[in-house]
């Protein structure tokens, strides 16, 4: 791709299209599940109106409004919507595995771009970090049409090597701890000493969300390949036959193991985690993730 | 029918035993495909990969399959005749004139264990030899033909001389295969002699067996009435003369006229121009070492030189001939096919048997019995089993196409 225009695809922005993202720890607490702002009336700047939907705060309705125009509008305060989505991305070498044509740096650029857009239309402030040993890339956070352009550019510009890198001070957070902020990461979680789970234990803040995105292959998940191959490490280079089919399914069986035991140990972080097979467009990622966001909102 | 038990079929034990080394010790690596990380396999699997195992079982098969089928073709695998699996009738027929010695007795024993019947050449066909004997061995066939319960197979021990078989071959209904008997184990026959210069002469000796004749030549001094022992096998001499000029020699109740000169007819003519010259250098060195003369002569010859057949084993001649067939890639046959017997008996008898034998009744088989119906039969099954074979080569052929698709194209993408 050397179009940041590739990066938008018309049919993912569509599949998106009416939803929103939203952002679950808009308050102060850190608790899971949506809690109200208990902050109200003066003193919080106007931003605008929004259509009423099931579930907001009647606080928020503008009587007004209704009294004039018989329909319910939702009176939103700046403070309340704007929030910092920082895009963080694994830049390390097993990020270029390819699966039905498509490498997972590419599929998290298209769902970044997408995403990003989501977020440009709801006027949210976004950033971009990619990290791997050898570079580590910082852009914003800022609004604004222009610097989601100068995003997608950088997002294009990426280069993946190497390993993720191990020194976790390299990340402290670039936000202030009052800051509303959701964190969304996409990597392939493939670590050497886990060095992914101290970066994102760096990044937990209370006013913080985190989502990861764990971006794996359908060849990955399946060990699907034909015949009798050789698999050569992205990152370290090492190099292992694989042949028989008790070889595959004893594969396939630690991997659903270590799955799980991401599901649990990110739960325990209390973080969201979202098993993203590429085999699936992100035209249907994407509005799986946003629909089950607003579910568990309401 | 190859037999998987001979040398020449150990190559195909090869093609399953190498492939199946090569396979267990292949570190093929296929195609490489970059992944993200194979850290999720864990060591033990990693060991185990790198151990000898068997897999890939289909490839496997496969490939020898191909082997296999290679082997047969390159080793001209001919499928067994049904023709020859047909003869569930099988008779044997002893000539009941032929001496059965302990060996022949441990073949009738042995062939009387496998379910044949063992009857003697005689009228009603005994299973016991009985002193009414028929001689004209042709005529009890045709009796035999005539029965209800006549075999489709036969199996004839007879006399080596075939002197029974008198008139013409009649047509029979069933097959027949003759093995015949020498009268006595290398008892030898004198059956030339002639003057070797001064008082020398030389007898030429024949010393059949069932397989082979041999001929052997011994240079004696003329002595008048005396009795010479030879060395074995060859028997006592007596030597006789009769008269300035002639001299008898007996051995054995035989008489052979010492000869002032001796001659041997040949008959060269279907011998290829390109091996005529070196087969007429052979006899001049066989004219001088033995002294007798050869002449060409194809009306009445002593020896007919074929190029597919040599007219003869002799022990007499056979170093030189040897050579000449060893050069010029004349085969000969050792006589041990019952059918080359017929054909070569009355070619060799008839001119080494002098007439004063002859009158011995040492009965010869007319030439035209030798290339009867039965060898005709027997090339056109020969020819079948050929047709059989080509047949089979055509299969293995399309197997092996057939396989090496599968390989290439199945068995490679799965």
């Amino acid at each position: 791709m050397n179009n940041i225009h590739e990066l938008l695809l018309p049919k993912y922005l569509h599949s998106v299209k009416g939803l929103e993202l939203l952002a679950k720890k808009t308050v102060a607490s850190f608790l899971p599940g949506l809690h109200q702002s208990k902050r109200t009336g003066a003193g919080m700047e106007f931003s605008n109106y929004r259509t009423y939907q099931s579930g907001d705060d009647l606080r928020m309705l503008d009587w007004k409004l209704y009294a004039r125009s018989d329909r319910f509008y939702i009176r939103e305060a700046e403070q309340e919507k704007n929030i910092h989505v920082q895009f963080l991305i694994d830049t390390s070498a097993s990020m270029l595995h390819e699966d039905s044509g498509l490498q997972k740096i590419d599929y998290a650029r298209f769902l970044i771009a997408t995403i990003g857009w989501l977020a440009l239309q709801q006027g949210d402030r976004l950033s971009l970090q990619s990290m791997n040993e050898h570079q580590i890339t910082r852009l914003g956070p800022k609004p604004g049409r222009k610097f989601f352009q100068r995003l997608l550019y950088q997002l294009l510009q990426l280069n993946c090597s190497g390993k993720f890198p191990n020194t976790a001070n390299h990340f402290a957070p670039t936000t202030s701890k009052k800051e509303k902020h959701l964190l969304l990461f996409f990597t392939d979680l493939y670590e050497h000493h886990d060095e992914i789970f101290q970066t994102l234990k760096n990044y937990r803040r209370p006013q913080q969300e985190i989502i990861l995105f764990h971006l794996m292959g359908q060849n990955e998940l399946e060990m699907s390949f034909k015949g009798s191959v050789t698999l050569e490490d992205l990152e370290t280079k090492q190099r292992i036959q694989l042949g028989s089919k008790e070889d595959r399914l004893k594969y396939k069986e630690l991997l659903s193991e270590r799955i799980d035991g991401l599901k649990d140990q990110f739960t325990t972080m209390q973080m969201d985690y979202l098993l993203v097979n590429m085999q699936e467009s992100p035209g249907s990622i994407l509005p799986y993730f946003l629909k089950k966001r607003i579910h568990s909102r309401n | 029918m190859q037999n998987f038990l001979h040398p020449d079929c150990w190559p195909i034990g090869w093609a399953v035993f190498v492939p199946l080394l090569i396979h267990l010790w292949n570190r093929k690596e296929g195609r490489t495909i970059l992944v993200g990380s194979i850290q999720w396999i864990p060591e033990q699997e990693q060991r185990k990969i790198n151990r000898i195992q068997f897999s890939d079982f289909w490839r496997f098969l496969v490939r020898t399959l191909m082997l296999l089928c290679l082997c047969l073709l390159i080793l001209q695998y001919l499928w067994p005749n049904k023709e020859q699996e047909t003869y569930s009738n099988k008779w044997i027929l002893v000539d009941p004139q032929i001496k059965i010695s302990n060996s022949l007795q441990l073949i009738l024993d042995s062939l009387s264990k496998t379910k044949n019947d063992i009857r003697y050449l005689q009228a009603q066909f005994p299973k016991e030899k009985s002193t009414k004997s028929l001689n004209n061995h042709w005529a009890l066939l045709q009796q035999l033909a005539v029965q209800n319960d006549r075999p489709d197979s036969v199996l004839i021990f007879s006399n080596l001389y075939q002197k029974d078989f008198m008139t013409s071959r009649p047509t029979l209904p069933f097959h027949i295969a003759w093995q015949p008997i020498p009268e006595e184990e290398e008892s030898p026959i004198l059956l030339k002699a002639w003057k070797a210069g001064g008082n020398r002469a030389t007898l030429l000796f024949a010393l059949p067996s069932n397989t082979s004749f041999s001929f052997v030549k011994e240079i004696i001094d003329l002595q008048e009435e005396e009795n010479l022992a030879l060395e074995s096998p060859l028997p006592s001499l007596k030597i006789q003369q009769n008269s300035p000029n002639k001299w008898m020699i007996e051995s054995s109740n035989q008489q052979v006229l010492v000869e002032n000169q001796a001659s041997v007819s040949i008959d060269i003519t279907s011998i290829s121009k390109e091996n005529l010259y070196y087969l007429r250098s052979a006899i001049r060195a066989i004219q001088e070492y033995t002294g007798v003369k050869i002449l060409e002569d194809s009306s009445e010859p002593d020896f007919i030189f074929q190029e597919e057949i040599a007219a003869y084993t002799t022990q007499y001649f056979s170093r030189e001939l040897n050579s000449i067939s060893i050069l010029q890639n004349l085969h000969y046959q050792e006589a041990n096919d019952a059918a080359m017997v017929q054909e070569l008996l009355p070619i060799l008898l008839d001119s080494f048997i002098p007439a004063h034998i002859k009158q011995l009744d040492r009965r010869i088989m007319d030439t035209q019995l030798a290339t009867s119906s039965y060898q005709a039969q027997e090339r056109l099954s020969f020819n079948d089993q050929k047709q059989a074979s080509r047949r089979f080569d055509s299969i293995l052929w399309i197997l092996l196409l057939g396989l090496f698709l599968v390989d290439r194209f199945w068995i490679g993408n799965n």
